[in-house]
Order: structure tokens, then C-alpha cells, then sequence
């Protein structure tokens, strides 16, 4: 019996790539994505995604499942291609995606990967991917050790900010005008890797870190490292910290401390779970970078967009922006190949190309090179900097650059 | 001073949950390793019942506090009672009060969701200046109960009948049941009280982290330290365990960084065992751990 | 009318320690239980109390059985023990450990203070009141055992050797206080002594427990005078 099953596999493979090699493809696959233009001069791309669709990390799964919803049609109708997805649930767990990964390139033949989201499973696949040698799309992770520019050609695109960037942006305003700066981070891997990034930074740049402060998650007071803060004459502060809750717990010390630096820097990650357990009065002072402009432009268009279409916030708004971007990078790549399954035309059509496009209003020229992979720069005139009202809504400040000169 | 003053009032909050720990640990010799999630428990409760506007705040914390003594008392009657029937060594009731605590982890993720969420019953905003250190009022708040719940404790344990009887059967449970007293029913009310104090704790803390299903874990590790330190038989002994605990770590952190306040805190622990392992002011009993 | 032990079995984990044990104390009738270190009279006074289970076997107090109820129930039903070595609660005073015997009787008041008798016969209990347990002599202590199985109004009380390790004389003492618990409170008492000769004395009817088994029982001074008993519990020779 199975080993009548895996005969018929085989004919059916051999079927399959016989059919394909004559060139009369189109009803091999169920959903007919051959990867190259059907009847409809429409390319049908298998695109494997791997995620967290369940467990406590889902919101990571579901940014790039609202950013399909919203948008599949549009590509197709802008790029002739249009996207048959494959899932793969990796729970968020190392194991999970390492399987979930070999699933999507072996078994279902996928034309390019996105995923995983998260760096540090990223990471862990880094080599299988590469060795594929099929495009792989990364609007998620931060981490640039995802990216070895060693290997050549490089099959791996980031459309988000990487650590080193968004530390070099901060690390500019935060020793601005000489001013001493404190570091209080998780003591997690997004906190440790935080304060090297951001101690490397300065190395290089001859400055250094005045105080250097952690905080254990649930951490149940943070008055003891304010003061030390105060006590060193920090007056410029960065937080590194993972959960928004450990984040309210700094800035109530800060409060009550009645501490009052001239700059307070955090992360995105303020965004989740801070704003219920905070008052007003800490976050008046607090600001974050990010190279995209959440309120005007094409950035707020995509966001705009994913609300209509899912009736939902954006899961993870940077994360939904960076997922647009990249499938608006691979969608004109294919249709300038016209061939999903020329992986290598394809990636090297992405590594090419002119205009990359973010909503209907914002574009960026030229992002990529042979050794630079990644969307974003550091430059902090392309940055935004970001306060946020009384009813913790972002409010636009400047560029980076601006605030640099302004301090905000 | 400051570290002085804000190290006191951190002693309190892990005071009053510790607690928890001491009730149980007088009255039937067991320590419930769920109190975390009683913690939650309480926290959510009143969460659920703050829309009602007819209840005043104290009204609120009542219901979290009798709901959480209520699962306390079946706790204790179906988790702990049938794992240590078999004499002074059985200790079958840790891996069940553990096993417990997961579930309720499980439990209270699933419904409520593992985000933290705001809670404004019996919330205090602001700080007010003691001795000239900045004192958040809830923390405040959270210690100056602790002091007037042991009072109240240890008054009780002198004073009432109810008292007399928690010290006879943390004495002698088998001869308290000679005298036509139940110690499992002395021990499901314990049980009851430690749980509503651990749900007290966790609505006035949950009022500044926010209540989440993990709030009460690292609370738990402190709260157990304070009670050894001062002694798991003694109702003093987590005021005096809370304050050396609470001004040993936030001493230690202002001077060194905030890494070594904890383990400043966990080497004090080590310390108490090595030299008076029933705790300062604990009296020398057969712990079963 | 009485506290009725019928065929019971009892014992530990897999041992079995009494084999069939039947008994009976009427009220107001002193009882004594004598036999060698060993024999089962602590687990037979265990078991009544409800302190261990019953295998097989029937209690019965007033005809009704309580083989199956708790022992804090017994002793709210007035089935009181005196535990061997007397078991007062050391850190409570004279005062508290007399005032938990009286948690056995709420419900069952009315009629004079059975303790305040006490008091007036034995004036060191009240001398002693604020004092904690642990410090008493071993006289001193049984008295007040034996005050607080008083305060628990017994209509049964079971003494488990109330004289072990005291002096002669303080077990003269002892005697005489158990003495008057039967006058004043006309409850029925089993009385398990090793010491023989004195239990034999004041009991009414008694019982010899050998590895178990119920060997010999009559009218107390039968029970004194017979051979047996003589040369094993009353160090008589031949
Ligand atoms: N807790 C116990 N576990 C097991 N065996 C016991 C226990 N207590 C007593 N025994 C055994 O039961 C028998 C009767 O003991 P006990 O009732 O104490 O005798 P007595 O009171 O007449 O001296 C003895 O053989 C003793 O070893
Ligand atoms: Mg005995």
C-alpha cells in the first residue's frame, strides 16, 4: 500500500515535470501557480509564509495576513501577479519554524519565502534559506546578522529599519549637544541587543554610556535605577525595554523621582501594552524614531487602507508598511522576469530595481545593492521623530535631523 | 534615606502577599505555590466587577478578595488535603499547588489574554514626599494595609477564639481535633484568608502594573523570600522580613545597580538559613519542606 | 445506655495490632484496660477516639455507631481522650489549653462549670493559669489534661495511662482528680494503665489486652486477684 502511494507521487512528479518541461504547464498545481503567465497574463506566484498564526505572538502573523487582504488585488491589478499564499504555522517557537521552513521549500515548492517575523527564528534558518536559493522576503525581523553579505548572490531582502540603523539615529539625538546619556534595558535578548547596538554606535562615534541600567521583566519598582540615573547626571535616557508594562514602570519612577532629562528614547515596542498602565504625565517627554511617517503620506495611506479593508487596526503598523513594501518589491520583480520560477532572475531583479513603491503617494529609489539588502539607511534626515499626545496618539515631531538641531 | 524610605515601602507590598505564605504555613504546615495566580485571580475579578457603579471601591475589592478565598478554600480542601495524608513527609501538596498554578495561569491567559489591562478600582495616583523621598501613594498605600493587616492578625491570634484554635492546630493539629475542632476546616479557612490577602495584594498592585496573568510571578519569589527571612511561623515575621528584604535590595541597587538589589535580597535568604533556618523571629519547628 | 467497642480491628498500614477487640463502659463506670508495653491499648484508645480507622468491627455509643465519624465530631459528641503523654498545647497557657477543651462542649452547655469543681479542689491549676504549658511539671501537666478533657463535658472519657512517668505520689494525686471526674461528671470512664495495680483498684470492672486479643475480663477485683495477673502486671512472683 505505501508503496503504491509513493509510486504514484513519483509518476505524479515525473508527470508534472514533464509537463513542464514542454512548456504546457497549467494544471499541474491545484491552485495552477505555475510562476509564469496563465491564459489571464496573470502570474500566479506560490509564496510560502511562516509565522505565528497561533499562541501569544500572533499579532506577528497576522500584520502580513492583513497586508494580503488589503492588498492582493491591488498587485495583481498594478503587476499582473497575483499571490497564492501557503501558510505554515510556526508558533513563534525555533523548532516549529525550522520545520515550517523546510515544509514550505521542499515539499511545497514554493516560489519565494516570507518569514518568519521574529530575528532571532530568522536567524536560525538564515543558512537553510540561503541555500535554497529562492528569494526570501523579510518584512519583519531587525537583526542585520540575518543578513551574511559574504554569501553571494544574497537571496534575502529586509523592507524593515535594522538595529544598527535605528541606534545610529538615536544614538545621534540622544548625545546631542553633549548631553549624558543613561541606558535602561530588558534583561532580555531585545534589551541586550539594544544596549550593544547602541554602545557600539558610540564606541565608534567616541562617546560613552554613562550609566548602564537593567530591568528584569516585572520588575516590580525601577526607583533604585532613576536614581542612579539622577545621581550620575544623565539627563539624556534610553530605553531598551521589550514590554511596554516594564517600560510604565521606568517612566512612573521617573515621575516620582521628579526626574527631568532633557531627552527620553524608547522603541516601538512602547506602542503594545504601555499605554493602559501609564498615565499621561509619563509618557509627556518620551519619543521614538522610525524611518516611516505613520501620519502622512504613503505610510498612513497603507495603514489607512488595512483599517478600511479589515476593519481592524494594524496589527503591528510598522510591520504592515514594511510588508507592502516588500511585496511591492518582489511583485514588479516577476512581472519584469515574467517567470516566478527564474529564482534567480527574480532576485536579481529585486536587487535592481529603481522604484519602490508605498501606497500610492511614497517612493524609495535605489535601495539595494550587491552587499546592501536592507530598505532603510540611517540617515537621519529620512527619519521621523515621533512624541505622543494625552490620548497616547503618535504625534509627528520632525525628522530625525530636525530634531537634532531643534531637540524637539 | 531616599533608598531607606522607598526600600521600606517596596518591604510592604512583598510583606502583605508574604503573608499568604505564613497563614498557610501556620495553620497546616503547607505553602500554596499557586499564590501568584491568586494574585491575578483577585486583580481580574475586581477588573470584571468594575463597572459596577453602584459598588463603592471597598465593595469591589470585597468581591475579588471573597472569590479568591472562596477557590482557596476548595484549593486546599481538593489540592492540598488528599496529597499529604501520608504524615510529615508526604509533600505530594508542591508539585499539586504548582500543578495548580499552571492551570490557573492557562486558565486566566485564556479568558483575559496576556496583555496587561489598566485597573482604576482603589487607584491612587501620584506620589506624596516621606522623609524627602518621592513614595508613589498606591505603593504607600500597599504598605501602610500591610502593617494594619498584621496588626490585625496578630491581635486576632491573641484575642479570639478563632486565634486561639489557628495557634492551637499549628501546635498540635491531631489533639486540636480532640478537643472537637476540625483542622481541616481550620485550614480551609485559613486557606480562605491567605487567598484573600493574596487577592488584596494583587487589585492594589494590579491598580499600577495593570492586571495580567503573570502579574503576581515576580512578586512570588520576593514574597517567599520575605517570609522565610522572617520567619514562615511567625506573623511578625514578614514585616521585619519585608523591611530587611525591601531596604537590603533597593540599598544595594542604588549603590551598585539594580542587578544586585535582588541578589542582594536572595543572599540575605541564604544567610537566614544557614544561621536561623526557622527565620528571625520563627520558632524552632519540624519544616516539612 | 453505654460506649460499646464490638470484634474490632484496627491497625497500621499492613499490620494488624488488635484482633477482634470487644469491650463495653457503662456511665458513670470506671473501666480499666490493663496489659503489657505493646499490647494495643493506645491503638484501642486511638481507634475509639477517631484517631485511626476501624477495619472491621463496630463502635457504638447509646446503640448508634460512630465507627465512621470524624474525631472532632466524636469529641463534640462527648467521646473524649486524654492522649498518652498528655499532649497539652505547649505554647499555649494553662488558661488556652483549657479554654480549646471547652470548644468540644459548645452546644452542650447548661448545668454548673464542670472545671470551676476543679479549680476549687486543685488551686495550682488556677495558680498556674497564665503560665505556658510546656513549663509545668509532668504532674502538673496531666492535671490540666485532664481539666481539659473536663471542660469538653465527657460522657466518655478515655484516659490513655494518665500515671506514665510520674512519681508515686503525684500518681496518688492523679487518681484521686480522675476519682472525682467520675463523681462530678458521671462520665463513663475506659482507663488504660500499664500500671495495674492502681487502675485495678479504682476501676469497677476490667479488661486484660494481650497482643490484641481481650484475655481475660470481670469485676476489677477478680480481675487483681487472679494468677495471671498477679505474676505478669503486678510483679508478683509465683
Ligand atoms: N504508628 C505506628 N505504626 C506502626 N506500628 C505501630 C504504631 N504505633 C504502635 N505500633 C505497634 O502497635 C503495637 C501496639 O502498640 P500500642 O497500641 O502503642 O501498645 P501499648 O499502648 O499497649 O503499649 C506495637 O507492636 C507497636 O509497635
Ligand atoms: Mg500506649
Amino acid at each position: 500500500m505505501g508503496k503504491l502511494r509513493s509510486m504514484h507521487k513519483a509518476l505524479g512528479v515525473a508527470a508534472a515535470t514533464a509537463l513542464a518541461l514542454t512548456g504546457c504547464g497549467g494544471g499541474a498545481d491545484a491552485g495552477g501557480a505555475t510562476g509564469s503567465a496563465g491564459e489571464d497574463g496573470v502570474i500566479t506566484v506560490k509564496l510560502g509564509v511562516v509565522g505565528p498564526k497561533t499562541g501569544p505572538a500572533s499579532l506577528y502573523y497576522e500584520y502580513m495576513d492583513q497586508t494580503f487582504e488589503t492588498f492582493s488585488d491591488d498587485f495583481e491589478e498594478k503587476y499582473d501577479v497575483r499571490f497564492e499564499v501557503i501558510s505554515e504555522d510556526d508558533q513563534a517557537s525555533p523548532e516549529e519554524t525550522a520545520r515550517a521552513v523546510s515544509r514550505l521549500i521542499n515539499e511545497k515548492g514554493v516560489h519565494a519565502l516570507m518569514g518568519p517575523p521574529l530575528s532571532g527564528n530568522s536567524l536560525q534558518v538564515a543558512d537553510v534559506v540561503q541555500k535554497s536559493q529562492l528569494p526570501w522576503l523579510l518584512p519583519g525581523p531587525n537583526a542585520d546578522e540575518i543578513i551574511n553579505y559574504d554569501i553571494q548572490p544574497n537571496w534575502a531582502f529586509m523592507t524593515n529599519f535594522t538595529n544598527q540603523q535605528i541606534m545610529a539615529v538615536l544614538g545621534e539625538r540622544l548625545w546631542a549637544n553633549g548631553q549624558k546619556v543613561g541606558i535602561v534595558y530588558s534583561a532580555d535578548g531585545f534589551g541586550q541587543s539594544n544596549l550593544q547596538h547602541l554602545k557600539s554606535w558610540a564606541e565608534e562615534n567616541g562617546h560613552e554610556v554613562t550609566a548602564e541600567e537593567t530591568i528584569q521583566p516585572g520588575a516590580s519598582d525601577a526607583n533604585a535605577i532613576i536614581q542612579r540615573f539622577k545621581d550620575s547626571g544623565v539627563d539624556s535616557v534610553f530605553m531598551g525595554i521589550t514590554q511596554g508594562a516594564d517600560t510604565a514602570t521606568v517612566t512612573r519612577a521617573i515621575e516620582q523621582a521628579g526626574f527631568e532629562p532633557k531627552t527620553i528614547m524608547t522603541t516601538g515596542t512602547i506602542l503594545t501594552n504601555y499605554k493602559d498602565v501609564a498615565d499621561p504625565s509619563q509618557w509627556e517627554k518620551i519619543q521614538i524614531v522610525d524611518p516611516r511617517n505613520f501620519l502622512e503620506g504613503g505610510d498612513s495611506e497603507v495603514l489607512a487602507a488595512v483599517r478600511e479593508a479589515t476593519g481592524e487596526a494594524p496589527a503591528i503598523p510598522t510591520n504592515n508598511i514594511s510588508t507592502y513594501a516588500i511585496l511591492d518589491i518582489y511583485a514588479q520583480a516577476v512581472q519584469e522576469v515574467g517567470d516566478a520560477t527564474d529564482f534567480e532572475a527574480v532576485r536579481q531583479a529585486i536587487e535592481d530595481i529603481e522604484t519602490v513603491h508605498i501606497g500610492d503617494s511614497l517612493t524609495i529609489e535605489n535601495p539595494f545593492s550587491e552587499d546592501d539588502h536592507v530598505l532603510y539607511d540611517d540617515d537621519p534626515a529620512k527619519w521621523h521623530t515621533y512624541g505622543f499626545d494625552e490620548n497616547f496618539e503618535l504625534v509627528h515631531l520632525g525628522t530625525a535631523a530636525e530634531c537634532l538641531q531643534k531637540s524637539c | 534615606m531616599d533608598a531607606l524610605v522607598l526600600g521600606l515601602v517596596l518591604g510592604g507590598l512583598y510583606a502583605l502577599l508574604a503573608q499568604s505564605f505564613v497563614l498557610t504555613f501556620i495553620t497546616t504546615k503547607t505553602l500554596n505555590f499557586a499564590v501568584g495566580e491568586f494574585v491575578a485571580l483577585g486583580a481580574f475579578v475586581v477588573l470584571a466587577v468594575a463597572g459596577w457603579s453602584w459598588l463603592p471601591d471597598v465593595g469591589k475589592l470585597a468581591v475579588g478578595v471573597l472569590v479568591a478565598a472562596v477557590v482557596g478554600a476548595a484549593a486546599y480542601r481538593f489540592l492540598v488535603v488528599p496529597f499529604m495524608t501520608e504524615g510529615e513527609h508526604d509533600v505530594r501538596w508542591l508539585l499539586s499547588t504548582v500543578a495548580l498554578s499552571f492551570v490557573m495561569l492557562n486558565l486566566i491567559t485564556n479568558v483575559e489574554g496576556p496583555s496587561p489591562q489598566r485597573s482604576e478600582t482603589a487607584r491612587l495616583s501620584g506620589a506624596v514626599d516621606v522623609l524627602g523621598a518621592g513614595v508613589s501613594k498606591q505603593q504607600l498605600l500597599i504598605a501602610v494595609l500591610a502593617v494594619v493587616v498584621t496588626v490585625l492578625l496578630v491581635v486576632a491570634s491573641k484575642k479570639t477564639s478563632a486565634g486561639l484554635v489557628m495557634r492551637a492546630v499549628s501546635q498540635d493539629p491531631e489533639t486540636t481535633s480532640l478537643m472537637g475542632v476540625s483542622p481541616r476546616l481550620v485550614g480551609m479557612v485559613t486557606y480562605a484568608v491567605a487567598m484573600g490577602i493574596a487577592a488584596l495584594t494583587g487589585t492594589l498592585y494590579a491598580a499600577t502594573v495593570g492586571a495580567s496573568p503573570v502579574m503576581g510571578a515576580p512578586l512570588l519569589v520576593a514574597s517567599i523570600a520575605v517570609a522565610v527571612v522572617g520567619g514562615l511561623s511567625s506573623l511578625w515575621g514578614p514585616l521585619l522580613g519585608g523591611a530587611l528584604y525591601g531596604v537590603l535590595s533597593e540599598v544595594t541597587s542604588y549603590e551598585f545597580g539594580a542587578i544586585w538589589g535582588e541578589t542582594a535580597g536572595l543572599l540575605l535568604v541564604i544567610v537566614v538559613l544557614v544561621w536561623r533556618p526557622q527565620g528571625l523571629l520563627g520558632r524552632r519547628t519540624e519544616v516539612k519542606l | 445506655m453505654s460506649l460499646e467497642v464490638d470484634r474490632l480491628e484496627c491497625g497500621y498500614d499492613r499490620a494488624p495490632i488488635l484482633h477482634g477487640v470487644s469491650l463495653r463502659v457503662g456511665p458513670g463506670e470506671l473501666v480499666a484496660v490493663v496489659g503489657s508495653n505493646g499490647a494495643g491499648k493506645t491503638t484501642l484508645v486511638r481507634t475509639i477516639a477517631g484517631l485511626l480507622t476501624v477495619r472491621s468491627g463496630d463502635l457504638r455509643v447509646d446503640g448508634s455507631s460512630f465507627a465512621r465519624t470524624s474525631a472532632a465530631r466524636r469529641a463534640r459528641s462527648g467521646i473524649v481522650m486524654v492522649p498518652e503523654g498528655r499532649r497539652l498545647f505547649p505554647q499555649l497557657t494553662v488558661g488556652e489549653n483549657i479554654e480549646m477543651g471547652r470548644r468540644a462542649a459548645r452546644g452542650r452547655t447548661g448545668g454548673e462549670d464542670p472545671v470551676a469543681a476543679l479549680l476549687d479542689a486543685f488551686p495550682i491549676l488556677t495558680e498556674r493559669w497564665d503560665q505556658q504549658a510546656n513549663l509545668l511539671s509532668g504532674g502538673e501537666q496531666q492535671m490540666v489534661a485532664l481539666t481539659r478533657a473536663v471542660a469538653a463535658r465527657p460522657r466518655y472519657l478515655l484516659l490513655d495511662e494518665p500515671s506514665l512517668g510520674l512519681s508515686p505520689l503525684k500518681t496518688l494525686e492523679v487518681f484521686r482528680l480522675i476519682e472525682m471526674i467520675r463523681e462530678r461528671t458521671g462520665a463513663g470512664i475506659l482507663l488504660v494503665e500499664q500500671m495495674a495495680d492502681q487502675a485495678l483498684q479504682a476501676a469497677d470492672r476490667a479488661y486484660v489486652l494481650e497482643l490484641g486479643r481481650v484475655s481475660m475480663e470481670g469485676p476489677a477485683a477478680e480481675v487483681r486477684a487472679s494468677d495471671e495477673v498477679r505474676r505478669a502486671y503486678l510483679g508478683v512472683a509465683g
